[in-house]
Protein backbone atom coordinates (compact mmCIF):
# COMPACT_ATOMS: atom_id res chain seq x y z
CA UNK A 1 0.00 0.00 0.00
CA UNK A 2 1.34 3.39 -0.73
CA UNK A 3 0.69 6.71 -1.90
CA UNK A 4 4.09 7.58 -3.68
CA UNK A 5 4.42 9.70 -6.11
CA UNK A 6 6.46 7.33 -8.38
CA UNK A 7 3.12 5.03 -8.80
CA UNK A 8 1.55 7.91 -9.83
CA UNK A 9 3.60 10.32 -11.92
CA UNK A 10 3.83 9.61 -14.91
CA UNK A 11 0.74 6.94 -15.16
CA UNK A 12 1.78 3.81 -14.64
CA UNK A 13 0.04 1.41 -17.19
CA UNK A 14 -0.11 -1.77 -14.89
CA UNK A 15 -0.94 0.18 -11.59
CA UNK A 16 -3.69 1.18 -10.28
CA UNK A 17 -4.28 3.36 -7.39
CA UNK A 18 -7.31 3.23 -4.89
CA UNK A 19 -5.93 5.36 -2.39
CA UNK A 20 -5.15 8.98 -2.46
CA UNK A 21 -1.66 10.32 -2.60
CA UNK A 22 0.53 11.14 -0.14
CA UNK A 23 0.60 14.81 -1.41
CA UNK A 24 -3.11 14.55 -0.91
CA UNK A 25 -2.90 13.26 2.81
CA UNK A 26 -0.23 16.34 3.38
CA UNK A 27 -2.05 18.87 2.00
CA UNK A 28 -5.22 17.40 4.19
CA UNK A 29 -3.01 17.66 7.47
CA UNK A 30 -1.52 21.37 6.63
CA UNK A 31 -5.03 22.49 5.81
CA UNK A 32 -6.82 21.47 8.98
CA UNK A 33 -3.96 22.44 11.11
CA UNK A 34 -3.92 26.01 9.45
CA UNK A 35 -7.43 26.31 9.95
CA UNK A 36 -7.38 25.63 14.08
CA UNK A 37 -4.35 28.20 13.94
CA UNK A 38 -1.43 26.17 14.61
CA UNK A 39 1.36 28.36 12.21
CA UNK A 40 4.52 26.74 13.75
CA UNK A 41 4.79 23.40 12.58
CA UNK A 42 8.13 21.64 11.97
CA UNK A 43 8.22 18.86 9.40
CA UNK A 44 10.61 15.70 10.66
CA UNK A 45 11.01 13.18 7.45
CA UNK A 46 12.73 9.64 7.17
CA UNK A 47 15.59 10.41 5.04
CA UNK A 48 14.16 7.97 1.61
CA UNK A 49 12.24 8.87 -1.10
CA UNK A 50 9.21 8.33 0.82
CA UNK A 51 10.47 10.61 2.94
CA UNK A 52 11.59 13.16 0.26
CA UNK A 53 7.91 13.14 -1.37
CA UNK A 54 6.75 14.43 1.73
CA UNK A 55 8.88 17.08 2.22
CA UNK A 56 8.59 18.33 -1.11
CA UNK A 57 4.54 17.90 -0.70
CA UNK A 58 4.76 19.87 2.71
CA UNK A 59 6.65 22.46 1.74
CA UNK A 60 4.28 22.91 -1.31
CA UNK A 61 1.26 22.61 1.14
CA UNK A 62 2.91 25.41 4.01
CA UNK A 63 3.57 27.65 0.72
CA UNK A 64 0.33 27.32 -0.09
CA UNK A 65 -0.48 29.45 3.42
CA UNK A 66 2.65 31.91 2.64
CA UNK A 67 4.12 29.49 5.68
CA UNK A 68 7.85 27.64 5.76
CA UNK A 69 8.27 24.74 8.61
CA UNK A 70 9.20 25.85 11.95
CA UNK A 71 12.10 23.40 11.73
CA UNK A 72 12.77 20.48 8.93
CA UNK A 73 14.22 17.75 10.28
CA UNK A 74 15.29 14.20 9.09
CA UNK A 75 15.25 10.58 11.04
CA UNK A 76 17.00 7.61 9.96
CA UNK A 77 14.29 4.76 8.55
CA UNK A 78 12.50 2.62 11.21
CA UNK A 79 15.23 4.27 13.78
CA UNK A 80 14.57 3.91 17.17
CA UNK A 81 16.93 6.85 18.26
CA UNK A 82 14.64 10.28 17.93
CA UNK A 83 16.51 11.84 20.99
CA UNK A 84 18.41 14.26 19.55
CA UNK A 85 15.84 15.25 16.52
CA UNK A 86 13.01 15.54 19.14
CA UNK A 87 15.42 17.50 21.27
CA UNK A 88 15.63 19.66 18.11
CA UNK A 89 12.16 20.26 17.73
CA UNK A 90 11.03 20.47 20.99
CA UNK A 91 13.37 23.48 21.27
CA UNK A 92 11.83 25.22 17.97
CA UNK A 93 8.77 25.36 19.77
CA UNK A 94 6.09 24.61 17.18
CA UNK A 95 2.79 24.09 17.58
CA UNK A 96 2.43 20.68 15.73
CA UNK A 97 4.56 18.57 14.35
CA UNK A 98 3.96 16.81 10.53
CA UNK A 99 6.03 13.56 10.97
CA UNK A 100 6.80 11.16 7.86
CA UNK A 101 7.49 7.73 8.73
CA UNK A 102 6.88 4.65 9.51
CA UNK A 103 5.24 3.81 13.11
CA UNK A 104 8.26 2.46 15.32
CA UNK A 105 9.84 5.92 14.54
CA UNK A 106 7.18 7.98 14.87
CA UNK A 107 6.80 5.89 17.91
CA UNK A 108 9.85 6.85 19.47
CA UNK A 109 9.41 10.32 18.17
CA UNK A 110 6.78 11.10 20.13
CA UNK A 111 8.06 9.31 23.14
CA UNK A 112 11.32 11.87 23.30
CA UNK A 113 9.35 14.40 22.30
CA UNK A 114 6.97 14.35 25.35
CA UNK A 115 9.69 13.46 27.08
CA UNK A 116 11.42 16.99 26.27
CA UNK A 117 8.30 18.87 27.70
CA UNK A 118 7.13 19.64 24.32
CA UNK A 119 3.20 19.31 23.99
CA UNK A 120 2.77 19.72 19.91
CA UNK A 121 0.45 17.98 18.44
CA UNK A 122 1.58 15.16 16.15
CA UNK A 123 0.20 14.39 13.01
CA UNK A 124 1.14 11.56 10.40
CA UNK A 125 0.23 9.51 7.25
CA UNK A 126 -1.42 6.56 6.98
CA UNK A 127 2.01 5.09 5.48
CA UNK A 128 2.42 5.30 9.83
CA UNK A 129 -0.03 2.23 10.13
CA UNK A 130 -2.81 3.29 12.96
CA UNK A 131 -3.22 0.52 14.37
CA UNK A 132 0.35 -0.58 14.81
CA UNK A 133 1.06 3.28 16.39
CA UNK A 134 -1.41 2.96 18.63
CA UNK A 135 -0.02 -0.19 19.82
CA UNK A 136 3.61 0.68 19.70
CA UNK A 137 2.99 4.23 22.15
CA UNK A 138 3.02 3.48 25.25
CA UNK A 139 -1.06 4.38 26.99
CA UNK A 140 -0.43 7.58 28.43
CA UNK A 141 0.88 8.70 25.39
CA UNK A 142 -1.90 8.05 22.69
CA UNK A 143 -3.87 10.71 23.37
CA UNK A 144 -4.25 12.96 20.50
CA UNK A 145 -2.35 11.99 17.82
CA UNK A 146 -3.62 12.59 14.59
CA UNK A 147 -3.10 10.35 11.16
CA UNK A 148 -4.77 10.88 7.63
CA UNK A 149 -6.56 8.27 5.95
CA UNK A 150 -7.40 7.25 3.13
CA UNK A 151 -10.44 5.03 3.18
CA UNK A 152 -13.27 5.87 5.17
CA UNK A 153 -13.59 5.08 8.50
CA UNK A 154 -14.14 1.42 9.47
CA UNK A 155 -16.44 1.93 12.85
CA UNK A 156 -18.67 4.25 10.61
CA UNK A 157 -21.60 1.49 9.37
CA UNK A 158 -23.82 4.44 7.83
CA UNK A 159 -21.25 4.10 5.00
CA UNK A 160 -22.52 0.89 3.06
CA UNK A 161 -18.99 -0.66 2.17
CA UNK A 162 -18.17 -0.53 5.69
CA UNK A 163 -20.65 -2.24 6.79
CA UNK A 164 -20.42 -5.20 4.38
CA UNK A 165 -16.77 -5.45 5.39
CA UNK A 166 -17.86 -5.27 9.06
CA UNK A 167 -20.66 -7.94 8.26
CA UNK A 168 -17.80 -10.33 6.89
CA UNK A 169 -15.60 -9.23 9.96
CA UNK A 170 -18.11 -10.10 12.05
CA UNK A 171 -18.93 -13.49 10.47
CA UNK A 172 -15.60 -14.67 10.04
CA UNK A 173 -14.06 -16.75 12.67
CA UNK A 174 -10.74 -15.40 12.57
CA UNK A 175 -10.83 -12.78 15.34
CA UNK A 176 -10.25 -9.95 12.89
CA UNK A 177 -11.02 -6.47 14.06
CA UNK A 178 -11.56 -3.65 12.19
CA UNK A 179 -9.45 -1.62 10.57
CA UNK A 180 -8.00 1.03 8.10
CA UNK A 181 -5.30 -1.44 6.26
CA UNK A 182 -7.77 -4.41 6.31
CA UNK A 183 -10.54 -2.31 4.76
CA UNK A 184 -8.25 -1.09 2.77
CA UNK A 185 -7.24 -4.25 1.20
CA UNK A 186 -11.08 -5.09 1.12
CA UNK A 187 -11.84 -2.47 -0.83
CA UNK A 188 -8.60 -3.44 -3.42
CA UNK A 189 -10.16 -6.72 -3.67
CA UNK A 190 -13.32 -6.14 -4.02
CA UNK A 191 -12.68 -3.83 -7.06
CA UNK A 192 -10.40 -6.60 -8.61
CA UNK A 193 -13.25 -8.88 -8.04
CA UNK A 194 -15.60 -6.79 -9.95
CA UNK A 195 -13.06 -5.71 -13.08
CA UNK A 196 -12.59 -9.41 -13.15
CA UNK A 197 -16.38 -9.97 -13.21
CA UNK A 198 -16.04 -7.50 -15.68
CA UNK A 199 -13.22 -8.62 -18.22
CA UNK A 200 -15.43 -11.91 -18.98
CA UNK A 201 -14.91 -15.46 -18.36
CA UNK A 202 -11.75 -15.66 -19.47
CA UNK A 203 -9.56 -12.72 -17.90
CA UNK A 204 -6.38 -12.21 -19.94
CA UNK A 205 -3.92 -8.96 -18.57
CA UNK A 206 -5.17 -6.74 -21.29
CA UNK A 207 -9.09 -7.47 -20.54
CA UNK A 208 -8.73 -6.88 -17.01
CA UNK A 209 -6.36 -3.19 -17.51
CA UNK A 210 -9.66 -2.81 -19.89
CA UNK A 211 -12.14 -3.94 -17.47
CA UNK A 212 -10.57 -1.32 -14.81
CA UNK A 213 -10.15 1.49 -17.03
CA UNK A 214 -13.26 1.65 -18.16
CA UNK A 215 -14.65 2.06 -14.65
CA UNK A 216 -15.21 5.74 -15.13
CA UNK A 217 -16.67 6.97 -11.67
CA UNK A 218 -17.41 3.87 -9.78
CA UNK A 219 -19.21 3.67 -6.44
CA UNK A 220 -18.68 0.96 -4.11
CA UNK A 221 -20.90 1.95 -1.23
CA UNK A 222 -20.26 5.26 -0.14
CA UNK A 223 -16.54 4.92 -1.37
CA UNK A 224 -15.85 6.42 -4.89
CA UNK A 225 -12.97 5.52 -7.27
CA UNK A 226 -12.68 6.84 -10.95
CA UNK A 227 -10.55 5.02 -13.64
CA UNK A 228 -9.82 5.95 -17.13
CA UNK A 229 -7.22 4.93 -19.42
CA UNK A 230 -4.92 8.65 -18.67
CA UNK A 231 -6.45 8.23 -14.57
CA UNK A 232 -4.94 5.06 -12.71
CA UNK A 233 -5.03 7.16 -8.87
CA UNK A 234 -8.59 5.95 -8.71
CA UNK A 235 -9.55 8.11 -5.29
CA UNK A 236 -8.44 11.29 -3.84
CA UNK A 237 -10.78 10.42 -0.46
CA UNK A 238 -8.24 11.70 2.62
CA UNK A 239 -10.24 11.84 5.94
CA UNK A 240 -8.19 12.87 9.78
CA UNK A 241 -8.58 10.80 12.56
CA UNK A 242 -6.96 11.16 15.87
CA UNK A 243 -5.93 8.46 18.78
CA UNK A 244 -8.30 9.26 21.62
CA UNK A 245 -7.39 8.28 25.49
CA UNK A 246 -5.34 6.04 26.71
CA UNK A 247 -6.90 2.84 24.74
CA UNK A 248 -5.80 3.62 21.60
CA UNK A 249 -10.02 4.29 20.35
CA UNK A 250 -9.86 6.29 16.68
CA UNK A 251 -12.35 9.61 16.63
CA UNK A 252 -13.26 10.84 13.05
CA UNK B 1 -6.16 5.90 42.35
CA UNK B 2 -4.39 3.68 45.43
CA UNK B 3 -3.26 6.80 46.65
CA UNK B 4 -6.95 8.11 47.09
CA UNK B 5 -7.75 4.94 48.56
CA UNK B 6 -4.72 5.56 50.66
CA UNK B 7 -5.51 8.87 51.95
CA UNK B 8 -9.38 7.19 52.27
CA UNK B 9 -8.22 4.71 54.50
CA UNK B 10 -6.08 6.00 56.91
CA UNK B 11 -9.09 8.60 57.76
CA UNK B 12 -11.29 5.58 58.67
CA UNK B 13 -8.42 4.46 60.45
CA UNK B 14 -7.64 7.80 62.12
CA UNK B 15 -11.54 7.85 62.76
CA UNK B 16 -11.48 4.28 64.58
CA UNK B 17 -8.35 5.57 66.58
CA UNK B 18 -10.45 8.86 67.71
CA UNK B 19 -13.78 6.68 69.24
CA UNK B 20 -11.47 4.30 70.74
CA UNK B 21 -9.32 7.06 72.41
CA UNK B 22 -13.19 8.67 73.89
CA UNK B 23 -14.16 5.29 75.02
CA UNK B 24 -10.73 4.76 77.20
CA UNK B 25 -11.17 8.14 78.20
CA UNK B 26 -15.04 7.46 79.50
CA UNK B 27 -13.76 4.45 80.89
CA UNK B 28 -11.25 5.70 82.63
CA UNK B 29 -13.66 8.52 84.20
CA UNK B 30 -16.15 5.69 85.01
CA UNK B 31 -13.28 4.15 86.89
CA UNK B 32 -11.74 6.94 88.61
CA UNK B 33 -15.11 8.04 89.99
CA UNK B 34 -16.06 4.28 90.54
CA UNK B 35 -13.13 4.07 93.09
CA UNK B 36 -15.52 5.29 95.91
CA UNK B 37 -18.38 3.26 94.76
CA UNK B 38 -20.32 3.97 91.34
CA UNK B 39 -22.95 6.41 91.65
CA UNK B 40 -26.70 4.57 91.01
CA UNK B 41 -27.26 5.63 87.39
CA UNK B 42 -30.73 4.69 85.78
CA UNK B 43 -30.30 1.71 82.96
CA UNK B 44 -33.04 3.27 81.54
CA UNK B 45 -31.69 6.18 80.63
CA UNK B 46 -29.31 4.36 78.29
CA UNK B 47 -31.82 3.67 75.75
CA UNK B 48 -33.05 6.96 74.76
CA UNK B 49 -29.54 8.21 74.60
CA UNK B 50 -28.17 5.56 72.14
CA UNK B 51 -31.52 6.31 70.38
CA UNK B 52 -30.74 9.73 70.17
CA UNK B 53 -27.21 8.92 68.87
CA UNK B 54 -28.17 6.56 66.51
CA UNK B 55 -31.12 8.90 65.27
CA UNK B 56 -29.08 12.05 64.48
CA UNK B 57 -26.35 9.88 62.56
CA UNK B 58 -28.58 8.25 60.95
CA UNK B 59 -30.43 11.63 59.26
CA UNK B 60 -27.05 13.14 58.85
CA UNK B 61 -26.07 9.87 56.99
CA UNK B 62 -29.02 9.75 54.60
CA UNK B 63 -28.97 12.93 53.76
CA UNK B 64 -25.34 12.93 52.64
CA UNK B 65 -26.04 9.46 50.90
CA UNK B 66 -29.05 11.46 49.23
CA UNK B 67 -26.59 14.06 47.67
CA UNK B 68 -23.71 10.93 46.54
CA UNK B 69 -26.38 9.63 44.83
CA UNK B 70 -26.82 12.87 42.87
CA UNK B 71 -23.56 13.17 42.17
CA UNK B 72 -23.71 9.50 40.53
CA UNK B 73 -26.62 10.45 38.57
CA UNK B 74 -24.79 14.00 37.67
CA UNK B 75 -21.47 11.85 36.48
CA UNK B 76 -23.73 9.25 34.22
CA UNK B 77 -25.26 12.58 33.06
CA UNK B 78 -22.23 14.22 32.20
CA UNK B 79 -20.91 11.15 30.20
CA UNK B 80 -24.10 10.70 28.74
CA UNK B 81 -23.83 14.40 27.20
CA UNK B 82 -20.40 13.66 26.04
CA UNK B 83 -21.35 10.76 23.71
CA UNK B 84 -24.61 12.87 22.68
CA UNK B 85 -22.59 15.98 21.74
CA UNK B 86 -19.50 13.63 20.30
CA UNK B 87 -22.64 12.24 18.15
CA UNK B 88 -24.53 15.29 17.13
CA UNK B 89 -21.31 16.70 15.46
CA UNK B 90 -21.69 14.03 12.85
CA UNK B 91 -23.88 16.30 10.56
CA UNK B 92 -20.60 18.96 10.22
CA UNK B 93 -18.16 18.10 7.45
CA UNK B 94 -15.13 16.57 8.02
CA UNK B 95 -12.36 18.80 9.38
CA UNK B 96 -15.12 20.83 11.71
CA UNK B 97 -16.05 17.57 12.85
CA UNK B 98 -12.82 15.84 13.75
CA UNK B 99 -11.69 18.97 15.61
CA UNK B 100 -15.34 18.96 17.45
CA UNK B 101 -14.64 15.60 18.49
CA UNK B 102 -10.75 16.23 19.52
CA UNK B 103 -11.80 18.75 21.71
CA UNK B 104 -14.64 16.82 23.20
CA UNK B 105 -12.32 13.61 23.65
CA UNK B 106 -9.61 15.85 25.05
CA UNK B 107 -12.21 17.34 27.54
CA UNK B 108 -13.34 13.95 29.13
CA UNK B 109 -9.52 12.40 28.69
CA UNK B 110 -8.60 15.83 31.08
CA UNK B 111 -11.46 14.80 33.19
CA UNK B 112 -10.31 10.85 33.83
CA UNK B 113 -6.46 11.85 34.27
CA UNK B 114 -6.72 15.12 36.05
CA UNK B 115 -10.19 15.86 37.47
CA UNK B 116 -10.83 12.90 39.06
CA UNK B 117 -7.43 13.18 41.40
CA UNK B 118 -7.79 17.18 41.74
CA UNK B 119 -11.32 16.17 42.69
CA UNK B 120 -10.74 14.29 46.06
CA UNK B 121 -9.81 17.46 47.60
CA UNK B 122 -12.59 18.98 46.32
CA UNK B 123 -10.73 21.02 43.56
CA UNK B 124 -11.28 21.06 40.17
CA UNK B 125 -8.85 20.94 37.67
CA UNK B 126 -7.01 23.77 36.03
CA UNK B 127 -6.09 21.85 32.37
CA UNK B 128 -9.85 20.09 32.27
CA UNK B 129 -10.94 23.89 32.87
CA UNK B 130 -9.14 25.05 30.01
CA UNK B 131 -10.08 22.13 27.43
CA UNK B 132 -13.99 23.04 28.67
CA UNK B 133 -13.39 26.89 27.46
CA UNK B 134 -11.03 25.26 23.98
CA UNK B 135 -14.95 23.94 23.60
CA UNK B 136 -17.05 26.64 24.24
CA UNK B 137 -14.58 28.52 21.96
CA UNK B 138 -15.21 26.26 19.02
CA UNK B 139 -19.28 25.95 19.45
CA UNK B 140 -19.39 29.46 19.75
CA UNK B 141 -17.43 30.31 16.69
CA UNK B 142 -18.13 29.47 12.64
CA UNK B 143 -16.63 26.73 12.91
CA UNK B 144 -19.52 24.60 14.66
CA UNK B 145 -21.57 25.87 11.92
CA UNK B 146 -23.20 23.28 10.07
CA UNK B 147 -23.32 24.24 6.06
CA UNK B 148 -26.97 25.22 4.86
CA UNK B 149 -28.20 22.35 2.23
CA UNK B 150 -31.14 21.71 0.28
CA UNK B 151 -32.29 18.59 2.17
CA UNK B 152 -32.52 18.52 5.76
CA UNK B 153 -32.45 15.42 7.69
CA UNK B 154 -34.63 15.14 10.85
CA UNK B 155 -30.35 15.21 12.32
CA UNK B 156 -29.48 18.44 10.92
CA UNK B 157 -32.38 20.55 11.33
CA UNK B 158 -32.26 20.28 15.47
CA UNK B 159 -28.28 20.26 15.34
CA UNK B 160 -27.56 24.03 16.23
CA UNK B 161 -30.27 23.78 19.00
CA UNK B 162 -28.74 20.06 20.44
CA UNK B 163 -25.31 21.18 20.42
CA UNK B 164 -25.60 24.42 22.43
CA UNK B 165 -28.21 22.52 25.15
CA UNK B 166 -25.70 19.79 25.18
CA UNK B 167 -22.80 22.10 25.60
CA UNK B 168 -24.97 23.75 28.44
CA UNK B 169 -25.90 20.10 30.03
CA UNK B 170 -21.92 19.38 30.16
CA UNK B 171 -21.06 22.51 31.88
CA UNK B 172 -23.90 22.17 34.35
CA UNK B 173 -23.14 18.42 35.17
CA UNK B 174 -19.04 19.82 35.96
CA UNK B 175 -20.42 22.51 38.21
CA UNK B 176 -22.92 19.95 39.96
CA UNK B 177 -19.71 17.28 40.17
CA UNK B 178 -17.56 19.87 41.58
CA UNK B 179 -19.55 21.11 44.13
CA UNK B 180 -20.95 17.60 45.40
CA UNK B 181 -16.98 16.21 45.79
CA UNK B 182 -16.21 16.76 48.76
CA UNK B 183 -19.47 17.62 51.36
CA UNK B 184 -17.41 18.85 54.07
CA UNK B 185 -19.47 18.51 57.37
CA UNK B 186 -19.07 21.02 59.43
CA UNK B 187 -16.51 20.70 62.54
CA UNK B 188 -19.09 21.70 65.28
CA UNK B 189 -21.08 18.61 63.43
CA UNK B 190 -18.19 16.27 64.43
CA UNK B 191 -17.80 17.46 67.55
CA UNK B 192 -21.97 17.13 68.18
CA UNK B 193 -21.08 13.45 66.77
CA UNK B 194 -18.02 13.32 69.18
CA UNK B 195 -19.60 14.27 72.57
CA UNK B 196 -22.77 12.25 71.70
CA UNK B 197 -21.02 9.18 71.58
CA UNK B 198 -18.91 10.10 74.64
CA UNK B 199 -22.03 10.14 76.82
CA UNK B 200 -22.93 7.62 75.52
CA UNK B 201 -19.80 5.27 76.78
CA UNK B 202 -19.81 6.81 79.89
CA UNK B 203 -23.50 5.90 80.69
CA UNK B 204 -22.69 2.61 79.88
CA UNK B 205 -19.56 2.23 81.70
CA UNK B 206 -21.13 3.56 84.64
CA UNK B 207 -24.65 1.32 84.04
CA UNK B 208 -22.05 -1.74 84.09
CA UNK B 209 -19.94 -1.00 86.87
CA UNK B 210 -18.29 -4.61 86.93
CA UNK B 211 -14.63 -4.87 84.99
CA UNK B 212 -16.00 -7.88 82.76
CA UNK B 213 -18.99 -5.78 82.06
CA UNK B 214 -17.09 -2.78 81.01
CA UNK B 215 -14.64 -4.82 79.16
CA UNK B 216 -17.50 -6.41 76.76
CA UNK B 217 -19.03 -2.89 77.02
CA UNK B 218 -15.57 -1.07 75.46
CA UNK B 219 -15.60 -3.49 73.31
CA UNK B 220 -19.10 -3.22 71.73
CA UNK B 221 -18.93 0.67 71.85
CA UNK B 222 -15.42 0.10 69.63
CA UNK B 223 -16.90 -1.73 67.36
CA UNK B 224 -20.47 0.16 66.77
CA UNK B 225 -19.86 3.52 67.47
CA UNK B 226 -17.06 4.54 64.95
CA UNK B 227 -19.26 2.86 61.72
CA UNK B 228 -22.06 6.08 61.69
CA UNK B 229 -19.19 8.40 61.64
CA UNK B 230 -17.64 6.39 59.19
CA UNK B 231 -20.54 6.23 56.89
CA UNK B 232 -20.68 9.93 57.48
CA UNK B 233 -16.96 10.27 56.07
CA UNK B 234 -17.03 8.00 53.05
CA UNK B 235 -19.93 9.16 52.24
CA UNK B 236 -19.45 13.19 52.43
CA UNK B 237 -15.60 12.23 50.42
CA UNK B 238 -16.81 9.70 48.19
CA UNK B 239 -13.92 10.30 45.40
CA UNK B 240 -11.48 9.78 48.50
CA UNK B 241 -12.75 6.62 49.49
CA UNK B 242 -13.49 5.14 46.15
CA UNK B 243 -17.32 5.16 47.10
CA UNK B 244 -17.59 6.63 43.38
CA UNK B 245 -15.16 6.15 40.35
CA UNK B 246 -15.20 8.76 37.69
CA UNK B 247 -12.34 7.36 35.73
CA UNK B 248 -13.67 3.97 34.69
CA UNK B 249 -17.25 5.51 33.39
CA UNK B 250 -15.32 7.82 31.38
CA UNK B 251 -12.91 5.21 29.90
CA UNK B 252 -15.85 3.56 28.80
CA UNK B 253 -16.15 6.77 26.54
CA UNK B 254 -13.05 6.89 25.71
CA UNK B 255 -12.73 3.48 24.74
CA UNK B 256 -15.14 4.26 21.77
CA UNK B 257 -14.31 4.19 17.94
CA UNK B 258 -16.79 7.31 16.98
Amino acid sequence: MSGARLLREPTQPMVFNIRASYEQEIDRIIRYLVRYGHSDIAVVVQQDSFGRDGQRASLRALARYGLKPTLLATVQRNSRHTEAVAHRVALAQPDAVLIISAYTTVANFIENLRRQGSDAGVMSVSFVGSRSLSDALPASLRNGTGISQVVPFPWNARVPVVKENQNIIRSSTGGSRYGFSSLEGFLAAKILVQALEKAGPQPIRAGLIRALESMGNHDLGGFRIHFSPNNHAGSDFVQLAFLMGSSGAFIH
Amino acid sequence: MSMIRTGGGLAIIACYGVFSFVTFVALLIARFSGRHGYPQVAGQLLSPLGSLYSLTTAFLLSNVIVLVSTLRTSITQEVVTLNKLGAVVSVLPDEQRIEARRLIYDYAESIAVDESVSMVNGQGSERTQTRLNQLRDFFASTNATAPKTDRDTPESSGYPRKASDFLFDLIDSREKRLSLAVLNLPTSLWAAILIMFFALAQWTFLVHPDRRGQRWAGMILILSGPIPAILLYAYSHPFAVGLIQIRPTLDNVLQRNL
